[in-house]
């Protein structure tokens, strides 16, 4: 059976190697799991004892899961695209082509019909994009550029041509509750197809060593356009959320989409080679540190064109500890 | 698989518990009115009692503060935060409605007392007001008036609404055209701004404004909304290259480079005076541009409208409104024909260094400071506002 052929990532001894190097290797490796967990914990302490309260009130808490769920669940599906060692950076403009899609044809006939059409016309990005990696032998991270570049043109473009509001009667979604309901029913899904299914097993078999899956009669390519499949599947419901939290679509929707769900899984501790040690908790705890980052600054008060550079520098010091240099992933 | 599973589930249950703890943050809302009620009685306990009353914090969302107008309005508010002795703070560089309501909420979380914010789109107006009124923090718009009715009507009847202030745009429109059309130029290329945005009642003003000189409008453009400069040199080629009988430019927007870019492109292209161009707002090289017979007029220095707009929104969140309900201020733009106007332009409004209303002034128009402040001082002062006023008031 393949789905037993984990790869495991233990350090390799010599054969003199002895009990005490093996349990400091562990422990370092462990300390490496732990950094991203480490670093959220340090933005909570750190942000409620600096932050008069504020930042442990409930609301800003809120807005920190509001602002950030978008993210969360964007990078969910984007997890699979990572977990065989690929890059999606079609999520922003898929995002903004299924905004567009479904605003536009909502309007046109029911908005009953904006929530399937921004799925299925996300599922069709991640399909595109995976035709063009798998069948057209282009990198994925091109073939996602170029979904990128359509999507933020046809987003501009309709944004130039239609006023696209959303009807009043869908404010009702723009709570917490909605936020929240979308993140578990994507995060649960998604967690169970990663852990327990040959979707996610697959693919991060692929992404460990992709000779040794096809070797084992994995299916690469079906399993891969699979991945690409769930991410635009969540990147369509991550276009819903976004016209409903933005209150329609705008020129810029889905700008820096595939950027913070890239800087979210990172944070996380999310490897960027993909492989058996992809996690999606990642996600959540990388969307969760970088929109604290970004919510504790300001209730600090920083200057907001220095916001973006401490951003880069924790950014910058978080991949340095946690980038796992042999194979130049990112542990988690 | 099963204990990860219940892992994940506790971990669910609990963030929804976590969550339930807010869940009347929403109802709240329903008290507004009452908020109303307190605004009355504290409008008597606050008045003229400036040592006991609390500093007051507000916050600012900006697009940005790299251009001319950000500049000013930075400057300028700043300053006025400064002489009302309020604490000021910012959020910039927000391109999309969910990033300004994202500002919002961080600047609420962050102790604002009360928002003045620029929105981006209707849309933006329509979320920051809703989350406003949930929040029970007061809200001034600056420089724009909304388009679409549904979201004016909702943002009119939002208690926490103090008002805004936008400038006098066709008005000032059709003055351009009669610039451009008194030098006998009558073929024009215009450039839009998106037909979403809340400027683009200057698209429609262009056009009838042509229609009354009878002009003819070649061809058009509409502004990028990316905020990129590279695509204006694209239309400008194509108006050149298609349109050689084109003598003049009517432009809706110069803001973010666009007007800088608008002239080099030009500049290449045709002789100097083949093409001229009226424009609002103001940028960098307009006296060259007026120097070297590029310009016929611009219309600018509404930047300083930030300045009345930061007041309404002082004395609301100081329980002491210079109005009941909500407040529209118009604002006078500043028309630009010639060089020496560029310069006296430049130096005393393009000028973040030069506080257009100075101390005094801005504390004179807040009841904290002047209890028999009113509504109508702050508009005869905005309606003073000319170039000639400014040079006056400078001297004094």
């Amino acid at each position: 059976m393949v789905i037993e052929m984990k790869m495991k990532e233990a350090p390799v001894l010599g054969a003199k190697g002895s009990k005490k190097e093996s349990n400091v290797l562990k422990n370092a490796e462990w300390a490496k799991k732990a950094v991203p967990f480490l670093g959220l914990l340090v933005l909570v302490l750190l942000f409620s004892t600096t932050t008069d309260g504020r930042f442990l009130k409930v609301a800003n808490l809120q807005n920190i899961f509001s602002q950030a769920a978008i993210v969360m669940v964007a990078g969910t599906g984007c997890s699979f695209v990572m977990s065989h060692n690929n890059l999606d950076f079609s999520l922003g403009g898929a995002c903004a082509m299924s905004a567009v899609a479904g605003i536009v044809i909502g309007a046109k006939f029911s908005y009953a019909w904006m929530l399937p059409v921004c799925l299925a016309v996300g599922m069709m990005c991640g399909l595109v994009t995976a035709g063009l990696h798998i069948k057209a032998r282009i990198p994925a991270f091109m073939a996602g550029m170029c979904i990128m570049f359509a999507g933020r043109g046809l987003a501009q473009g309709a944004y130039l041509q239609f006023v696209m509001t959303l009807p009043q009667d869908y404010k009702v979604l723009q709570n917490i509750w909605f936020y929240f309901a979308v993140v578990t029913i994507i995060f649960l899904t998604a967690y169970i197809l990663f852990e327990y299914t040959k979707i996610g097993k697959y693919n991060k078999l692929i992404g460990s060593n992709m000779q040794v899956a096809k070797l084992s009669g994995v299916p690469v390519n079906k399993y891969k356009a699979m991945a690409f499949a769930v991410s635009g599947f969540t990147v369509g419901a991550a276009a819903f959320m976004s016209i409903i939290r933005g209150g329609g679509v705008g020129a810029q929707t889905g700008t820096n989409l595939e950027t913070n769900v890239l800087l979210a899984l990172t944070l996380g501790g999310f490897p960027l080679t993909g492989g058996s040690q992809a996690k999606m908790r990642s996600v959540i705890v990388g969307a969760l540190v970088l929109f604290m980052l970004n919510n504790g600054l300001q209730l600090w008060g920083v200057d907001p064109t220095i916001i973006n550079v401490i951003k880069g520098i924790v950014f910058l010091v978080v991949v340095y500890i946690t980038i796992d240099r042999g194979s130049g992933g990112v542990m988690i | 698989m099963k204990k990860k599973l219940a892992a994940i589930v506790t971990a669910i249950a609990v963030t929804v518990v976590s969550l339930a703890g807010c869940g009347n943050s929403t109802e709240s809302s329903g008290s507004a009115p009452a908020a109303e009620t307190e605004k009355a009685e504290g409008e008597t306990a606050n008045s003229g009692n400036a040592e006991e009353a609390v500093r007051h914090k507000i916050g600012v969302i900006l697009y940005g503060k790299d251009d001319s107008m950000g500049a000013a309005d930075y400057a300028y508010l700043n300053y006025a935060a400064e002489a009302l002795e309020v604490d000021i703070q910012w959020a910039l560089n927000d391109y999309d409605a969910e990033s300004q309501l994202a500002s919002a909420e961080n600047l609420v979380s962050a102790g604002c007392e009360g928002l003045l914010f620029l929105p981006i789109n209707d849309n933006a107006v329509s979320l920051i007001g809703d989350y406003c009124q949930q929040n029970e923090i007061y809200f001034q718009m600056m420089n724009r008036d909304i388009s679409d009715n549904t979201i004016k009507e909702a943002t009119q009847a939002n208690p926490y609404y103090v008002g805004t202030s936008f400038e006098a745009n066709e008005a000032a429109t059709n003055e351009l055209t009669n610039f451009m059309a008194e030098e006998g130029r009558l073929k024009y290329g215009v450039g839009k701004v998106p037909p979403g945005s809340s400027l683009s009642v200057r698209n429609t003003a262009f056009e009838e404004s042509v229609k009354a000189v009878n002009g003819t409008i070649l061809a058009d453009y509409t502004a990028p909304s990316d905020g990129s400069t590279q695509a204006y040199v694209t239309y400008i080629e194509n108006f050149v290259n298609s349109y050689p009988e084109m003598d003049g430019l009517l432009l809706s927007s110069t803001t973010g480079g666009g007007g800088e870019t608008i002239m080099n492109t030009l500049q290449s292209l045709v002789e100097p005076g083949a093409i001229k161009i009226v424009a609002f707002d103001t940028f960098e090289g307009m006296e060259e541009g007026f120097e070297d017979g590029w310009l016929t007029a611009l219309a600018g220095g509404i930047a300083v409208q930030c300045v009345p707009d930061f007041i309404m929104l002082y004395n609301a969140v100081d329980k002491t409104p210079l109005a009941e309900g909500y407040t529209v201020l118009y604002q006078n733009f500043i028309f630009i024909t010639n060089l020496e106007e560029c310069s006296t332009f430049a130096q005393y409004i393009d000028n973040p260094e030069h506080m257009i209303y100075d101390a005094e002034t801005i504390r004179s128009l807040a009841k904290r400071y002047n209890p028999d402040a009113t509504l109508d001082d702050l508009v005869n002062l905005m309606e003073s506002y000319s170039l000639g006023w400014v040079v006056d008031n400078a001297g004094q």
